[in-house]
């Protein structure tokens, strides 16, 4: 089991690593921030000093190494915006976006199961089975940036229940949220009733009718059997809802890391959108880390397999 | 086949119903959260004199000398801090620190400060203080954003403990007007603290909430030595999204906004309980032409694309009919030393095609021309720019439009020196004077593409004339000939969208200044 871990703890980084290198080159190819941050009517030299005074001006393998030197003692460079620590803006944003995603997660979890367990555990007329999937179905073709406008639109501006913006309480958690849940929810869903269905069909579930189980008992063994499949899509799609938390927190001016990243690559903010992508890619990459590792426990045959590999 | 379906039917699993139990559960603590933690209305706030503003985008920095974002920035901290003179609304320039002023030597300005001002810890707001700012902000070394609006600016000299002269290095027509950018810090207090992070000022509005890039908050100083605002409590929300500006304007959230689309305009002015508020900004919207290379090298070539465009159809379609066609000027009307009486190149695609014509563009040879837009930085510059390429492809010009992201867009223009042949652009100078915007066009600036002896020498020389009326006509002369050589396409100001709540006293401003201790709530909120 430690082996497992450390190998993946290894592969974690060398993907956070490439990941960063990659932005970091794309970054720097796109032009000097200097131009941006020099006033209106700074000349060629206040431009070249300024360029100086910040390092931009030296060969890119140089920045490379200097930054990649700097994390490593988890020093970042500041922010050019913000005239201070870009891990400090970073750390200060990332409480609400980890709010955003645990709660939009949840809200998906459990409306997957709930959809999921009344379609997949129920036999016989399309429309009285499949209406809850019908729903999800719904809730994937629709953009998710349109339905947090429909959302805002309907409880925001024309009943007024709910603030359309802000973070201040959790009132305003949950219209994000919920247009979060929207894009997570339908794969899971489908992925969970599928498996079930599967799993109702297979020989134990019959024995176990047979043996005169409860219908609960012989849907908890079937649910439990339909984990693995489900458990591998929500791996996936907490990865794409960090990515949806960029434009759900532009959307309803949720003030995370999402929106952060907007800003600074507005602004040519390199160090801060190093900064906030390596919170990003890390997440992603600890999401699906965790995930191998759920894999493992849940299903003994791939611990057993890659231990011995 | 699933088994389970031997079962009746109508018997609810019971597995399932604890997972809809709790589904419904979540949704039920979710919908009490939403009513218990609903919206404050604009009347209740009105009640607590407090108000809620919506920023277009976030504040960066603490430190009013190292950001020249008016909007945003400078108008948070013009609350905070108090510079040695203001702009007022009406954009005349009006007492704040400094209670009077004048001009002793031509390159000698005396101010005596206000014996009451005094900064929130106590300290009095003396002529050691204005020195101490004058020195941090020319010192090279701390290389701050708000130094190149004093070019001429040499030094401070105390006088007495309330008089304080400062001394240029020429005469400076547009000190006063950069004076009022120029926000004070105590220097004690900057010695011992992070401006950038942390506030300490003389003005009459405390930070009590700030966090970078987040929300902020301010609270009135009931003890401040001009008295206390009638807005005692501000928040600002940072709504990046023209969308969400909008739906917390129509929703009673925010009680002002500034810098809307005229997309929107509709939508606003039908909601009861806001004004809407449109007015031309300072910044001025044209197309610039590059004449140092390639086709635009040529005056008629410079005036045909002037001629071919139709400027009052897009003020009226795309932007709403919220600005006026430019009159043939570089400056919009509140710029200090903005000559009247010029007129705009009329539509007249005959003519346009008749210059053409003249300079060798005929039948045979069809003008191609490259027109460069930054993408999402200016209001509607995309569809401008589509109007504009298709009114020049009917006098025979065809321009390929070429939509860049900003910072590419700025490395070209100002660092590569390899501007297209014509490329959108809006220019504003926050000092509103004319010397600034004009420098962006004389021979020797970066900014220019433009080499006019005539233009450069009359614009170098107000810039130092003392006679106002002397200073204004050398102003004239140089709007006449940028009108004649046209540099630019002439276009129209950027428009101003502002909105607030209807019963919330506030003037919107050209200048883009969004101060909290210019509004007040109606009495009868």
């Amino acid at each position: 089991m430690l082996r497992f871990v450390l190998r993946h703890l290894g592969l974690t980084l060398v993907a956070v690593w490439g990941a960063l290198s990659a932005v970091f080159l794309v970054l720097h190819s796109s032009g000097d921030p200097a131009v941006m941050m020099a006033p209106v009517g700074a000349d060629e030299d206040q431009i070249a000093r300024l360029s100086h005074a910040l390092g931009y001006d030296r060969p890119l393998a140089e920045q490379y190494v200097t930054f990649f030197g700097d994390v490593l003692r988890g020093d970042f460079p500041d922010s050019l915006t913000f005239q201070q620590s870009a891990l400090h803006v970073v750390l200060e944003r990332l409480p609400a976006t980890v709010t955003l995603a645990v709660t939009a997660l949840l809200i998906a979890c459990v409306a997957a199961a709930a959809a999921g367990l009344w379609s997949g555990s129920r036999e016989g007329g399309g429309a009285r089975r499949e209406w809850p999937m019908w729903l999800v179905f719904l809730a994937q073709s629709v953009p998710g940036f349109y339905i947090g406008v429909l959302l805002v639109w309907i409880f925001g501006v024309q009943l007024r229940w709910l603030p359309t913006s802000g973070s201040e309480g959790a009132g305003a958690l949950l219209l994000p949220a919920l247009t979060l849940a929207c894009g997570v929810t339908p794969p899971l869903a489908r992925v969970f009733r599928n498996s079930l269905r599967g799993e109702l069909a297979r020989p134990y579930t019959r024995t176990g009718i047979a043996l005169g189980m409860s219908r609960a008992r012989v849907l908890r063994h079937a649910a439990h059997g339909s984990m693995l499949p489900t458990i591998t899509i929500l791996g996936l799609e907490a990865g794409a809802l960090l990515g949806g938390t960029v434009i759900v927190e532009s959307v309803f001016s949720w003030p995370g890391v999402g929106q952060l990243v907007i800003t600074a690559l507005q602004n040519e903010d390199y160090p801060l959108v190093l900064a906030d992508l390596t919170f990003l890619i890390t997440a992603f990459v600890l999401v699906n880390l965790i995930v191998d590792l759920l894999y493992g426990l849940l299903d003994p045959r791939v611990r057993h397999t890659s231990a011995r590999s | 086949m699933s088994p389970l379906n031997r079962r009746a039917p109508s018997r609810r699993a019971p597995s399932r119903r604890n997972f809809l139990g709790l589904g419904g559960g979540a949704l039920l603590a979710g919908a009490l959260a939403g009513c218990g933690l609903g919206t404050t209305t604009a009347s209740s706030r009105a009640r607590d004199s407090r108000v809620v503003v919506g920023l277009s985008a976030a504040v960066t920095t603490l430190d009013p000398m190292n950001t020249t974002s008016v909007g945003t920035d400078l108008s948070v901290l013009s609350s905070v801090y108090s510079s040695l003179v203001t702009r007022r609304p009406d954009l005349s320039i009006g007492p704040d620190a400094a209670s009077s002023w004048e001009r002793v030597e031509p390159t000698r300005w005396r101010f005596r400060l206000d014996e009451r001002a005094t900064f929130a810890d106590g300290t009095p707001l003396d002529a050691d203080v204005v020195v101490w700012n004058v020195e941090r902000l020319l010192n090279a070394d701390n290389a701050l954003r708000m130094t190149s609006n004093f070019p001429l600016l040499s030094g401070a000299e105390k006088v007495d403990a309330t008089t304080v002269d400062l001394v240029t290095s020429a005469p400076d027509a547009d000190l006063l007007g950069a004076l009022s950018f120029l926000y004070l810090l105590s220097p004690a207090w900057a010695e011992a603290n992070n401006p950038a992070t942390a506030t300490m000022g003389s003005g009459p509005y405390e930070i009590t909430r700030y966090s970078p890039g987040g929300i902020v908050e301010l609270r009135a100083r009931a003890d401040h030595w001009r008295g206390a605002p009638a807005i005692r409590q501000v928040t600002y929300r940072i709504t990046p999204s023209a969308a969400a500006r909008v739906s917390g304007l129509l929703s009673g959230e925010l009680d002002v906004v500034a810098g809307l689309d005229p997309q929107d305009l509709d939508r606003l002015r039908t909601a009861r309980d806001l004004t809407v508020h449109q007015l031309d900004t300072t910044r001025m919207a044209f197309i610039k032409l590059n004449t140092l290379t390639g086709p635009m090298r040529d005056l008629r070539v410079r005036q045909a694309v002037n001629y071919a465009v139709d400027k009052r159809s897009i003020t009226e379609s795309l932007l709403k009919g919220t600005v006026e066609p430019s009159p043939g000027q570089l400056l919009t009307s509140d710029y200090a030393g903005y000559p009247e009486g010029l007129t705009g190149y009329p539509h007249d695609p005959d003519r346009a095609r008749e210059l053409l014509r003249e300079a060798g563009y005929g039948d045979g040879e069809r003008l191609h021309v490259e027109l460069t837009v930054p993408t999402g930085q200016y209001v509607a510059g995309d569809l401008i720019v589509q109007a504009v390429a298709q009114q020049l492809s009917e006098v025979g010009i065809r321009a390929d439009i070429n939509s860049i992201p900003f910072t590419v867009y700025m490395q070209k223009y100002l660092v590569d020196q390899d501007m297209s042949d014509m490329q959108y652009i809006t220019q504003a100078w926050p000092t509103l004077a004319a010397g600034g915007l004009y420098g962006l066009f004389v021979s020797d600036s970066p900014y220019a593409y433009w080499d006019d002896a005539e233009f450069t020498a009359a614009v170098t020389e107000a810039r130092t004339t003392e006679d106002t009326a002397r200073r204004d006509e050398l102003y004239a002369t140089a709007a006449r000939r940028a009108r004649e050589q046209a540099p630019v396409l002439f276009l129209f100001p950027q428009p101003g969208i502002h909105a607030a709540a209807r019963n919330l006293n506030w003037r919107a401003r050209p200048d883009d200044w969004v101060r909290p201790a210019e509004m007040s709530w109606k009495e009868d909120a």
